[in-house]
């Protein structure tokens, strides 16, 4: 009892168990059990008027989902896999645990909850329209008092990854099938009925019963294998990531997200085939064992550089075809989804995106969060011809035939190899195809899709040269004390950070806007706080109001006293 | 590296009569049977909520068994029975548990666990200790040399038991598994291994270390020590595993190298970074804002060759090799690999026996320097 309705794991040598055993009786306040009071509070009510209840048919609930239906999906459950093994374990009710003796609770809230991640974008059908039914599984005599859905896992990491590996399984996994399953044991004797099926099965059958005639065990097989052994589809544009549905009872469709690079075993790769000589010579990305290795920036930075805040001035692109992530929505879903998903290009920014809705900008926000974190859409800059875009370093290369195929069928004489070599050096995409009649668009969307390319953004540092800091005598002074053992005549001063510069380095940088002709002398001013080589151009054009044709012209006149940091921008999948 | 504190250590038994049963704790009190102290109820392990688990079925006996259940604590046990007809129950069940803070890493201590467990068996076995009621109050000193000593030293050297030999126990920190070593990378000494080195080291690695001065490959060193290739890579594997060096990519004019932009900020910003750059990089006089210029220049398709003919790089007199070594080691650089791929385009197949075996490496995954050794 006391060990229920939180994590419980235990590691037995190299397994580890992970659970979460559940109470279905709610007399304990502050555990987050009111729908279960609320259901308690309603069958002591029709028990004191047991003459008068009205049952629905026992097969079928008042939203018209029949109880007894099953999914038409033939599979042999397996539950002897030594690697990931669900196993459902339950335990009488304790003599103290007498549902009658609850205490009345608020009547709110019959929605189950899905931990603390975005809700699944194929979400619970019957959440907060119906109305409980009482079945005559749902008697007390007859009632499951507790039940713990439990997940066996043998890590193949360290610690840090075995923590990692239980707390994914745990929180996406896990807490969300406890949930419903709570859920429906609740409002339908699910539970009980289909923990009755599978014993009648295995007395039947002793051990080697086929546990097929009972669909919680094809949900958890489901489950299982979905862990394990996901099949990729053949339009996946990653294979570590893997949208799976679980159909529990008919009535909760769950969503989940399998992240197979944390859940190990990421061998499966794409095979590449080789037809013909050498053709491109590609400048992919630095060695990647190597990166691994040396990515030591920790997991928040690592979040930080993959989940980077959203800005007005970006855009969504999509990695399914619309029509495709369309039907993959619940029918319950926002209609301003529907309408995103509709209208959304990658040549159209957020704002712009919120203007066509006639949305808040955070609504909007939230919607493209939703797409991302499912791993629909990707957040990009605005596609334009002049962006600077170059061969990524995360790109996969082994694919290359199968996407060459796939770019000669939508633009004919295209060599997806040679496109890449010269994409090796950073440039605009207009200097790439002087031929207009490319769909360019495409092609650029097709790359960026599967991570083949990547932005370049430009950052900028105030250098203070050599002919500003000779101008005057304490100029001068203050750049050899800065220099010292390390001097050199004619080396430049680095401004760090120009907000907290002392009052020499703020003299010196008026000197260079005062050096510059009008009217960026001002222009410059406004700029200078960004100058830390952590604001990119584009942050700075939409924080100043300026457009790229206004930026370009002052650029050319200040690129003597800055420092140009060109940034490979990470993606945002 | 600190390792996770021990918070408790108790050392629980099954009594032929009451059941499982905790004897000793240190810090006494850490461990309760009934209700707690509401003030630090959190930090208390209530007995009978883990009992099953300290205490468990046959099944469970002789293994490590970890639980993570209550809000604050996780337990590590070792459960061991012996059986023998010469106690009371035909079996005597006992458990020396350690318990942690839920959210530290205790992977370190498992062998300890483990090592207290086989010992105290051994103890049991040859003369009673834990069984006699005048031998078994040892146990609890054991207990708080233990708790005391591997929280303030990671080890706990000498613990004296009667009629054994001293307990000798240490905390090892846990070390990812090192990355494969291949025959074109360039092993560097982090530290200078000639100083630590002593006669009692592997007869290769001693052979094999004169040689790693971050130019030569790991193919090279084999040639020059005259070792067997496999074994140079798995000497080097072994310092790396260490970290006692790190690996490169062969220094070539024909290289491509460009910024990690945030970690070039960084290096802006840490002066001890930079004189170290300096130190290491320079031949003339230098200061860092000249180097930071030139490195600020690198870009993906720009060559080494090509980077220093545009800037004049070598009129600096820098040690060019020496300045992308310290890029990459201190990761503010990275190399841009050349990948050969096929393409559909391509016109005709290969027709020498050297390209057809060459074509089955242009799939993407392998880069020049890897095709230069197959």
């Amino acid at each position: 009892m006391s060990l229920c309705d939180r994590i419980f794991k235990l590691a037995v040598d190299d397994v580890v168990f992970v659970g979460h055993p559940t109470l279905l009786n709610a007399d304990r306040p502050r555990t987050g059990h009111r729908f279960a009071r609320q259901i308690q509070r309603k069958q002591r009510t029709e028990q004191s008027n047991t003459e008068q209840l009205v049952l629905h048919g026992d097969d079928q609930d008042d939203l018209g989902y029949n109880d007894e239906e099953t999914i038409i999906t033939p599979l042999t459950p397996s539950f002897e896999k030594s690697v990931t093994t669900p196993i459902i374990s339950s335990r009488p009710l304790p003599q103290h645990q007498n549902p009658q003796n609850c205490s009345p609770a608020p009547a709110l809230i019959p929605t189950p909850t899905m931990a603390t991640h975005p809700s699944p974008l194929i979400g619970s059908s019957t959440a907060t329209k119906s109305k409980p039914t009482i079945s005559p599984q749902q008697q007390p005599h007859h009632q499951l008092s507790m039940f713990n859905l439990v997940f066996a896992v043998i890590p193949e990491d360290d610690q840090e990854g075995t923590d990692c590996e239980v707390h994914y399984v745990y929180n996406n996994i896990l807490a969300k099938l406890t949930a419903a399953l709570k859920y429906e044991q609740l409002k339908r004797g699910y539970l009980k009925k289909e923990i009755d099926i599978i014993m009648g099965i295995r007395d039947e059958f002793h051990n080697g019963a086929d546990l097929e005639h009972s669909s919680l065990a094809r949900m958890l097989a489901d489950t299982f294998h979905a862990m394990t052994n996901p099949d990729i589809p053949s339009n996946a544009l990653s294979v570590n990531h893997v949208h799976t549905h679980l159909d529990l009872n008919s009535s909760v469709d769950i969503s989940i997200l399998i992240d197979r690079t944390i859940l190990g075993g990421t061998n499966h790769c794409y095979s590449g085939e080789s037809d013909g000589m050498v053709g491109g010579m590609v400048g992919g990305g630095g060695d990647r064992d190597k990166d691994a290795e040396d990515d030591d920036g920790g997991a928040l930075a690592r979040f930080q550089a993959t989940h980077p805040p959203l800005r007005p001035y970006q855009a969504v692109l999509l990695l399914y075809h619309a029509e495709e992530i369309l039907k993959s929505l619940p029918a319950d879903s926002a209609p301003l989804l529907h309408d995103l998903i509709e209208i959304v290009t990658p040549t159209q920014s957020l704002e712009n995106l919120a203007f066509a809705l006639s949305c808040s900008l955070a609504q909007v926000y939230r919607l493209v969060c939703h797409l991302v974190y499912w791993k629909k859409a990707k957040v990009i800059d605005v596609i334009n011809l002049r962006n600077m875009y170059v061969v990524s370093r995360e790109a996969d290369l082994s694919r290359l035939s199968k996407l060459d195929n796939e770019l000669t069928v939508r633009v004919k004489d295209l060599d997806l190899g040679k496109m890449l070599s010269v994409m090796s050096t950073p440039r605009a995409f207009s200097s790439i195809f002087k031929d207009k009649s490319v769909p360019y668009l495409e092609i650029i969307a097709l790359f960026l899709r599967n991570n083949l390319i990547e932005q370049c953004r430009m950052k900028l540092l105030i250098i203070i040269p050599k002919q500003i800091w000779t101008l005057k005598p304490e100029f001068e002074n203050y750049v050899l004390a800065q220099s010292v053992n390390e001097l050199t005549q004619d080396s430049a001063l680095i401004v760090r950070n120009p907000l907290y510069c002392n009052e020499t380095e703020a003299q010196m940088i008026e000197t260079i806007a005062l050096t510059q002709p009008q009217p960026f002398p001002a222009i410059f001013q406004r700029f200078v706080p960004y100058m830390t080589g952590k604001v990119h151009s584009e942050e700075m054009m939409y924080r100043e109001n300026m457009v790229r044709k206004d930026f370009k012209a002052f650029m050319r006149f200040v690129i003597c006293f800055c420092h140009i940091i060109e940034e490979v921008n990470l993606g945002l999948l | 590296m600190r390792f996770a504190p021990i918070k408790a250590i108790f050392y629980s038994e099954f009594h032929p009569i009451q059941g499982p049963v905790v004897v000793y704790s240190v810090p006494e009190g850490s461990v309760v049977s009934g209700r707690p102290n509401e003030t630090h109820k959190d930090d208390i392990v209530i007995f009978e909520h883990v009992s099953e688990y300290v205490i468990p079925k046959p099944a469970l006996c002789n293994r490590l068994v970890s639980l993570t259940a209550t809000s604050s604590r996780t337990i590590i046990g070792h459960p061991v029975s012996i059986e023998d007809a010469k106690y009371e129950r035909n079996a005597f069940l006992f458990n020396l548990v350690f318990v942690f803070d839920s959210n530290d890493k205790t992977q370190p201590y498992e062998q300890v666990v483990r090592k207290m467990s086989r010992i105290l068996r051994s103890l049991e076995l040859e003369s009673g200790l834990l069984s006699n009621k005048d031998t078994k109050p040892k146990v609890f000193s054991i207990m708080d040399q233990l708790l005391q000593d591997l929280n303030t030293y990671s080890n706990a050297e000498s613990i004296s038991v009667e009629f054994a030999s001293p307990i000798n126990l240490k905390l090892f920190q846990s070390r990812a598994p090192p990355a494969t070593v291949h025959d074109w990378q360039v092993p560097v000494q982090v530290y200078h291994l000639a100083r630590i080195v002593d006669r009692l080291w592997d007869m290769t690695i001693l052979r094999v270390i004169p040689f790693i001065n971050g130019a030569l490959s790991v193919k090279r060193i084999s040639e020059i020590a005259d070792v067997e290739l496999g074994l140079v890579r798995l000497s080097i594997q072994h310092l790396l595993y260490y970290g006692c060096v790190k690996l490169v990519d062969i220094f070539q004019y024909s290289n491509i190298y460009t910024l990690k932009s945030n970690n070039m900020l960084t290096l802006l910003e840490n002066e001890d970074l930079q004189y170290e750059m300096l130190a290491f990089v320079r031949k003339d006089e230098h200061n860092i804002s000249t180097l930071f210029t030139l490195l600020s220049s690198l870009k993906p398709g720009l060559t080494v060759k090509e980077w220093c003919e545009e800037h004049d790089v070598r009129s600096l007199n820098i040690d060019i090799r020496r300045l992308f070594v310290f890029g990459v080691l201190n990761n503010f650089l990275y190399r841009v690999h050349k990948y050969p791929v096929t393409s559909s385009t391509t016109v005709g197949s290969p027709t020498s026996m050297d390209l057809k075996k060459l074509s089955r490496f242009l799939d993407g995954k392998h880069h020049f320097d890897g095709l230069y050794c197959h």
